[in-house]
């Protein structure tokens, strides 16, 4: 029964929070390993998972925890390694390669957000949340929810408007 | 669904305020998901099919590495215990073997040293003979 449950209202999540975990740690594999945590700590809580109203807004919390610590044990361990600037060299490489292509010049964008803004746009834009389920996500109010969405959306506007300008989009 | 231009252009600004309701932004979606949105909106083309795009790419497949990794384990696991009996079971063999070996030797050196003095026993009683001679011609003298 619990198992049924399980099946049938996270694992359709996974997608999902696959999406967001790579919004918010800029890496597949990493992605891939927190995807992994999530939804091992929801089967662990299949039994309560019942009693929650909107599965698909916990999950979603869950997996912004769980992003947010990863990505502090990384800052700590970055802060640790400052001498070996090799991740730094790889990324500004992979975002590079990645712009190429006219529309991850979009996800390189968003992903030179603040943490927030790149997770506000991803559950309203992509996921397509309520504000209210993203205000309950990210411990948010509303205001600060539309003022993060807009920031969001006319910094990306600003930069692709500028690029093409440049005739390179 | 066709939208007229100065509609998108509205809608564009609320977007950009964060005041579109779904709808609307789903609507903005499908107006940008054909060929036939206004170029001058072209940057906004890019965003909205940079979204439609990320909202269908499928995570990939997880259960198997975990399978795989807690499979691993348990090999892990049973082969370490293979080794440890067969280093325990070893160990007793080779202790048994040298132990018969010095049984073998203790009772080699032990027949050696029966069969020498039985040797030299055997030696003893045939000189033991002479002394029955001597004690028969004793008796035959002295009565």
């Amino acid at each position: 029964m619990t198992s049924e449950f399980y099946a049938q209202h996270v694992i359709p999540l996974q997608d999902k929070i696959f999406r967001f975990s790579r919004r918010l740690l800029s890496s597949e594999d990493a992605a891939k390993d927190a995807t992994q945590e999530v939804l091992l700590k929801l089967w662990r809580l299949r039994k309560k998972l019942a009693g929650i109203k909107n599965i698909e807004a916990y999950a979603m919390t869950m997996t912004k925890n769980m992003c947010y610590d990863v990505l502090k044990s990384k800052h700590s361990k970055t802060l640790e390694l400052v001498h070996s600037n090799y991740s730094v060299q790889s990324s500004s490489l992979s975002s590079e390669i990645e712009a190429r292509d006219e529309v991850s010049l979009v996800a390189k964008f968003i992903n030179e957000l603040p943490e927030q803004q790149r997770a506000v746009i991803q559950l309203r834009d992509v996921e397509q949340f309520t504000n209210k389920e993203i205000e309950e996500i990210m411990d948010m109010n509303s205001t600060s929810v539309r003022v993060a969405l807009s920031r969001a959306r006319k910094k990306i506007m600003s930069e692709l408007k500028k690029t093409s300008a440049h005739g390179i989009g | 669904m066709e939208l007229d231009k100065t509609y998108v252009e509205k809608l564009l600004k609320l977007y950009e305020e964060g005041e579109t309701t779904l709808e609307q932004e789903r609507a903005l979606k499908s107006y940008f998901s054909n060929e036939n949105y206004d170029s001058d909106f072209e940057a906004y083309a890019l965003l909205f099919q940079f979204f439609e795009k990320e909202s269908t790419s499928q995570s990939p497949p997880l259960k198997t590495k975990e399978k795989k990794t807690t499979h691993q384990f348990w090999i892990n696991i049973a082969a370490s215990i293979c080794i440890v009996l067969g280093g325990v079971w070893f160990y007793n063999f080779y202790e048994n073997q040298q132990e018969l070996e010095e049984a073998r030797l203790a009772f080699e050196t032990t027949q050696n040293a029966l069969n020498y003095l039985s040797i030299n026993m055997n030696e003893g009683l045939e000189k033991l003979e002479y002394v029955e001679v001597f004690s028969q011609q004793k008796n035959k003298l002295i009565k």
